[in-house]
Order: C-alpha cells, then structure tokens, then sequence
C-alpha cells in the first residue's frame, strides 16, 4: 500500500481536534478558521492517515470538510425535513436560502418565526411526519444541526446557518428527487390498471367490469 | 411643408411614447391604425393632421397609407435602441445589413459592379458602412447601461419566489446574452464580417485616391469602436447577468426539491423511513459510534498506533514460484500385481492387460521387467486358451496362457 505520508504526525496540526470534530460528524468549514486552515493546507496528508484507518474525509466544493459513513445518522431525517420546510417557506415569501447561508451578515432565525410550528401546513407534517408536536421538538432538531457544525446556535433559541448548510441543500436536493421519482413510480404501478380500463376494445378488466365490487 | 424645428422637437418630446409605438411598426398603416395608436399612446389626442404638421407622419397617397417620416424613423430607432434590450432579431438585422454592405463593397471592388475608376458609389456605400457601426455602437454601448439599470433594479428588489425570479433574469440571459455568444464567437459571423472588412478595406486603400483612402480609415475606426463596444457590452452584460442567473437557477432547483420531498411526504407516497438517506447523508453518528476512537486518542496510544500504521511499510510478500505442472506417477507396484495375480488365479494374460491399464504411467520396459520379474521368480504352466494382444502406447504386447504357481 503507498500511503502519502507526513514527515511525523507531530506536524498535522490540530490533528486531535480535527480527528476528534469529523468522528463526531462535524461539518468543518471556514468559519472555524484554525481548523479549516490546517485541513485545507494539510488536506492529502489528513486523507491519507483517514484513509489508513478506514475513515473516509470529504473535501465538498463549497469548502466544507466532514467524513462519510456508511449509514445516515439518527437525526438525518429529521434534519432533512426540517430544511425542506424552510426552504419552501422561505421561498414562498420571496427569500433565497443561498442568501441565507452565504450572505453577509448571515441572517439570523428566532425559533418563534419558524414555519414549522406556525404555519397549518407545516404542522401537520412535523407532527405527522417528524412526530414533533412542540418547541422543544423543534429545538432538539436546531441542536442536532448545531452538533454536525450546519448551524450555530445563538441566544434564545435562535440560530443562523454556517456554510457548511450548503451540504445540506444538497442532501435535500437528492431526497426531494428520490421521492418525486418513488412518487412517480407508485404512480406508474397504478396507471396500467386504469389504462386497460378505459383502453378501447379492450376486454373490461377493469374492476367495475368483472363485477367485484358491484 | 415647412416644419418649425422648435416646434417639431417639442411635440416629439411630448409624443415620444406614440412616435415609438409609430415606428415599432414594420410596414404603413391605414387611418384606422393610425386613430389607434392615438388613442392608445397619444397625449392629449394630437390628430393625424398635427401629426403631419409637425413633421411626424407622411401620407402616401397612392396606397391612402400613413407612414412615419423616414429620416425621424431612423433617428428614433437609433434612440429607443439605445436604450432597450437589444435581441437576437435586432442582431441578426444588423449582421443581415452589414453582410450586404460587404457583398456590395466586395463587388465593386472585384469590378463586378460599377465603374473601377468611379468611386461615387463606393464612397456612398463607405458613408453607409460608417453610419450603420456608429449606430450598432451606440446601441450596445446603450444596452450594457440597461443591463445593469436592470440587474441594479433586481438586486435592490427581488421579484417574488425563485421561479419567478429566474423566470425574470432568465429573460434577460436566455433572450438577450446567450444568443449573442455565437455571434461573438472567435468563428462567430461577426469575426467573419470584420474580416471581410478589413480585406475589402486594404485593398481598396492600395488603388483609392487620398479623399476616399480618408475615408476608409474613418470607416475603419468606426467599425473597431463598434466591434469593441459589442464585445465589451456582450462581457460586462454577461459578467453582471450570469452569477444572478446561475444562482437563481440553484435556488429554483433547491425550493423545487424542498416542495417534491415535502409533498411526497404529505402524499404519503413516500414514507419518510422509505428516503435511502443511508446513500447520500452518511455521516459519523455524534451521539453514537463516533465516540470509540476518542478515548484511545487522548492516552496517545492510538497516536503511537497511527504512527506505526502510516510510517510501516509491510515487507513484501514472498514470491511464489509457480509450481510446475508436475504429472503424479503412479509407479508400479510389485505388491499391487501380486494380489492381481492371486486373484485371477495366477492368469498371465488378464494380469498384463491389467498392468497396462492400472499403470499407464509405467514404460513398456517396465511393464516387461516386472511381469518378467513373476514369471522367473513363479513356475509357470501352460494352461488352454489363445493369445491376447495388449497394447501399450509404446508397442504391442503378446500375453499367452500361462498360470504362475505362486508361492
């Protein structure tokens, strides 16, 4: 095996911490500068020594380091539903999501304006959905998204996203078109029945012509 | 008719909005029209007669039409061209006018056209070439400031949600600048049309008398102020319209996924625990299995270990020779052939085609010694029976009848 290795380990810099933040599923962006500098400048000596053990580290275009695994974690869901909902509402009023994570300075949300628990429409989901009937279901999702580094939190519940975000609009982006073609296709499955129903000269399978529910 | 200039500037100044619906129309309008566009536009309902007073409208008898004064129509054009969006269409008219100014120029040039000697036409068409740069000039140069009056009014106001956004910004990109970056194109026809330019222009230069070698260089100097003011509007428009455009693009795409998950999940035709989030949010669990490697970490001892890991080389694996194709032997066995022979009663015959069979490896030789090696060693008697013939792929064997008296 030929692994790029460091002149000592003694010279990967913040090495415990940086170890320490991606085993733990922080996303590690430029806003934690010391970190991301050593990562940045340092990033194929990182990989190689992850690589060594197994681990997989992400360098994302939008500057952004986190590690992979195999499978999603608890909150993934939650996290998932909970932005696609603020995106649409935000989106709804006029407001880009981009601007929200990228612009400067960042736009900073009150737990009490959020759609989530506001808006009927939103309601149902989060409960039906997410099971989350209250505030403080609200505020274990923002801590969830605090933990993996999408968001910081601020004073009284209140939050604004960090650039890391921009990994989940992308996770967003590949649920939203996963469930639009599982949602064609259930529609797909149905459609044959109806077609040969209605299809002309065909021999009356539909279920009102074989009499099964007459 | 005499037209007071004052008076003329001054009513158009007034009417600008219905000179400009007036000179938007391609072909002469009949009266009906005409009262339309009065209405329409008009301020204070001027009618058709002040508008041919004041030097607007001409009345063409022989069709009983209305149309705007030529030279007014040209002037206003050029105006509200230079304040307006410029299109594919107004470009490909341009390109179409200059191409037949080209083919004009390149003809009397080759003497397909007119006198060689007779430069009257040739300094009219110059007069023309010249005019028409300085008016695709001031068009784009006017074009650049709408684009950024335009993307100004954008940032300072964003219309509605992203769809609409990019629907507003896409009109600007998709109608407007992208078209124009094959006309620009190194290839492009506007590339080929300065070329042809500049040939027709140096080889007239070489022959022209000194009034119209002046004016070529004038035209020259206009055509270069318009291909820099094209391209420089084409790559200041798009530097201002394509980062709006793209991340316009991106928010539509993000809101448009958000909307899908969010009605799948209302539909319930997509459970939530049914998105493979596995696949694409893989990600260290920070309340889970992410802890193990921490602890170790601090007391160093995985350091030591990373150490090691990365820093060992593993020796190389011992090179196996590849074992040669070795043919398994089976060697005779005297004690194997006994038994044979006891079994058959001592029977030569049926033991040499035996032995040929069970030892295929065996030579002929070998066969021959160990059979001999029996019968020396037995007595032997002749028994009644014909002769076998065995064969061996070294040779054939003859076996006659014969019985060993075994001990």
């Amino acid at each position: 095996m030929n692994i790029q290795v460091a002149p000592s380990l003694d010279q990967l810099p913040y090495l415990k911490d940086i170890f320490t933040a991606l085993r733990r599923g922080k996303h590690i962006c430029m806003e934690d500068t010391l970190l991301y500098g050593a990562l940045e400048k340092h990033y194929e000596h990182f990989k190689s020594l992850f690589d060594a053990l197994g681990l997989q580290l992400v360098h994302h275009q939008r500057g952004i380091f986190y590690m992979v695994d195999d499978s999603a974690p608890s909150a993934a869901e939650s996290i998932v539903y909970f932005m696609a909902i603020l995106i649409e509402s935000m989106d709804d009023r006029g407001a880009s999501i981009q601007d929200a994570i990228e612009r400067s300075p960042r736009k900073v949300f009150l737990i009490e304006d959020l759609p989530h628990l506001t808006m009927p429409k939103y309601q149902d989901l989060m409960r039906g959905v997410l099971d989350v009937k209250d505030r403080q279901g609200v505020q274990r999702i923002i801590a969830s998204m605090t933990r993996y580094g999408f968001v910081e939190a601020l004073d009284g519940g209140a939050f604004r996203f960090r650039q890391s975000a921009f990994r989940l609009l992308d996770v967003c982006a590949l649920a939203g078109v996963e469930a639009d073609s599982n949602a064609r296709a259930a529609v797909d499955e149905e459609a044959p029945a109806e077609d040969a129903k209605d299809m002309p000269g065909s021999c009356g399978m539909g279920r009102d012509a074989a009499g099964v529910e007459a | 008719m005499r037209i007071d200039p004052k008076a003329h500037f001054q009513f158009l100044a007034k009417q600008i909005a219905l000179v400009e619906s007036l000179c938007r129309r391609e072909t002469p309008l009949r009266e009906g029209e005409v009262l339309d566009l009065i209405d329409f536009y008009g301020e204070g309902q001027p009618s058709i007669e002040e508008l041919k007073i004041k030097g607007i409208l001409e009345y063409r008898s022989q069709s009983d039409e209305y149309a705007i004064r030529y030279s007014l129509g040209e002037y206003v054009r050029e105006m509200v061209n230079a304040r307006r969006m410029i299109g594919t269409e107004w470009t490909q008219q341009q390109l179409q006018s200059l191409r037949y100014l080209l083919g004009y120029l390149e003809q009397m040039v080759g003497g397909r056209r007119g006198s060689r000697s007779d430069w009257t036409g040739f300094k009219q068409h110059l007069r023309d070439l010249e005019r028409q740069a300085e008016s695709i000039r001031s068009a784009f140069t006017g074009n650049l400031e709408v684009i950024r009056e335009q993307v100004g009014e954008f940032r300072k106001q964003k219309p509605g949600t992203s769809r609409e956004r990019f629907i507003w910004i896409s009109r600007i990109w998709d109608e407007h600048l992208a078209p124009m970056a094959d006309v620009f194109s190194p290839d492009g026809e506007w590339e080929k049309l300065i070329v042809g330019f500049e040939k027709v222009l140096n080889a007239v230069n070489e022959t022209a008398p000194d009034e119209v070698q002046d004016q070529v260089r004038w035209v020259s100097m206009s055509l270069t102020e318009m291909v820099r003011a094209a391209s420089h509007t084409h790559l200041e428009g798009t530097r201002e319209v394509w980062p709006i455009y793209n991340s316009e693009k991106r928010d539509g795409s993000i809101a448009r996924d958000a909307s899908r998950l969010l009605e799948a999940a209302r539909k319930r035709t997509q459970g939530w625990n049914n998105l493979h989030l596995d696949s694409y949010f893989g990600l260290e669990d920070s309340r889970g299995g992410g802890e193990r490697f921490i602890r170790p970490f601090d007391d160093s001892k995985l350091a030591g270990d990373l150490a090691e890991k990365l820093t060992h080389t593993p020796a190389p694996l011992p090179v196996l020779e590849a074992r040669p194709k070795i043919k398994v032997r089976f060697p005779l066995s005297d004690n194997e052939i006994h038994a044979k022979l006891r079994a058959s009663g001592g029977r030569t015959d049926a033991t040499l085609s035996w032995m040929v069979q069970t030892f295929p490896d065996a030579s002929l030789n070998e066969v021959i010694r160990a059979y001999g090696r029996f019968v020396l060693e037995h007595g032997l008697k002749r028994v009644s029976g014909g002769r076998q013939t065995v064969k061996h792929p070294e040779g054939t064997l003859t076996a006659y009848p014969l019985v060993l008296e075994l001990k």
